[in-house]
């Protein structure tokens, strides 16, 4: 089960990264659209959560 | 063919479970706009209303930190279970779809749902307001999306791998930190453009 726990996080971590590269360069081209990858992120962590 | 049958189902599953919620999620995130909107039109709000996004979002991050504490105003209950027996796998992954999507109809784990709320609240753009929920949405699905790959060749019940799912709270925590504080630089960023 730790195998499945490692894969988790490493998921959640990726999707982080990702959003956070994603943010950076939406808020230079769309201010709001900077949002959407946390937006991601608010429900990845919901879905794991529930 | 049995494993093949067995596949064909998930997809068709996990297609409605996504449609479903997408189009119960981008209403809301609609409406919600829209709500922003006429409360802009009658000019309440003005400046101050500019700067309710960062402030809240870092009100939000303190308590996923520990740092205060209250109670998030949610509906203490989860989708119904028993639709699948009603419905069926495929008539059911839609009708869950379309309930978890509205948001506001079941437990709200964690403060980011409301910060996008605000922010679609003070923005008030009806497109934005669907994509913004559309895309919260989808970070919800994401986990069923990839869940065959995440868990393959993981022995345990499907309960055992819930349990140790659900374990990952500080995980989850620490990423809602990160998001609504990266949600209150963009409120921040965003107020001071409108100044």
């Amino acid at each position: 089960m730790s195998n499945m726990r490692n894969r988790f996080a490493s998921a959640s971590v990726t999707l982080a990264m990702f959003s956070l590269v994603a943010g950076l360069v939406l808020i230079s081209k769309e201010k709001a659209a900077a949002l959407l990858p946390a937006a991601t992120v608010f429900g990845w962590t919901q879905a794991g959560g529930t | 063919v049995k494993q093949a049958r067995d596949v064909r189902l998930w997809i068709k599953a996990v297609m409605a479970y996504l449609v479903g919620g997408l189009f119960s999620a981008c209403i809301v995130g609609a409406l919600l706009a829209a709500v922003g909107a006429a409360i802009k039109l009658k000019g309440l709000g003005g400046q101050v209303e500019s700067f309710v996004l960062p402030a809240l979002a870092l009100i939000l991050a303190c308590r996923e930190t520990g740092w205060i504490m209250f109670d998030l105003i949610e509906r203490k209950v989860q989708t119904e279970q028993v639709w699948v027996h009603q419905y069926g796998v495929n008539q059911s992954a839609a009708m869950w779809g379309f309930h978890l999507g509205l948001g506001f109809a079941t437990r709200i784990n964690y403060g980011g749902f409301w910060a996008i709320v605000i922010a679609i609240l003070t923005i008030g753009s009806v497109s934005f307001g669907a994509l913004l929920m559309g895309a919260y949405w989808f970070g919800r699905a994401l986990s069923v999306l990839i869940a065959p790959g995440l868990f393959a060749n993981i022995r345990g019940s499907s309960l055992e791998i819930m349990n140790h799912t659900h374990a990952e709270v500080c995980t989850f925590k620490r990423m809602q930190v990160a998001g609504l504080l990266w949600t209150a630089i963009v409120g921040l960023v965003l107020a001071v453009s409108q100044l």
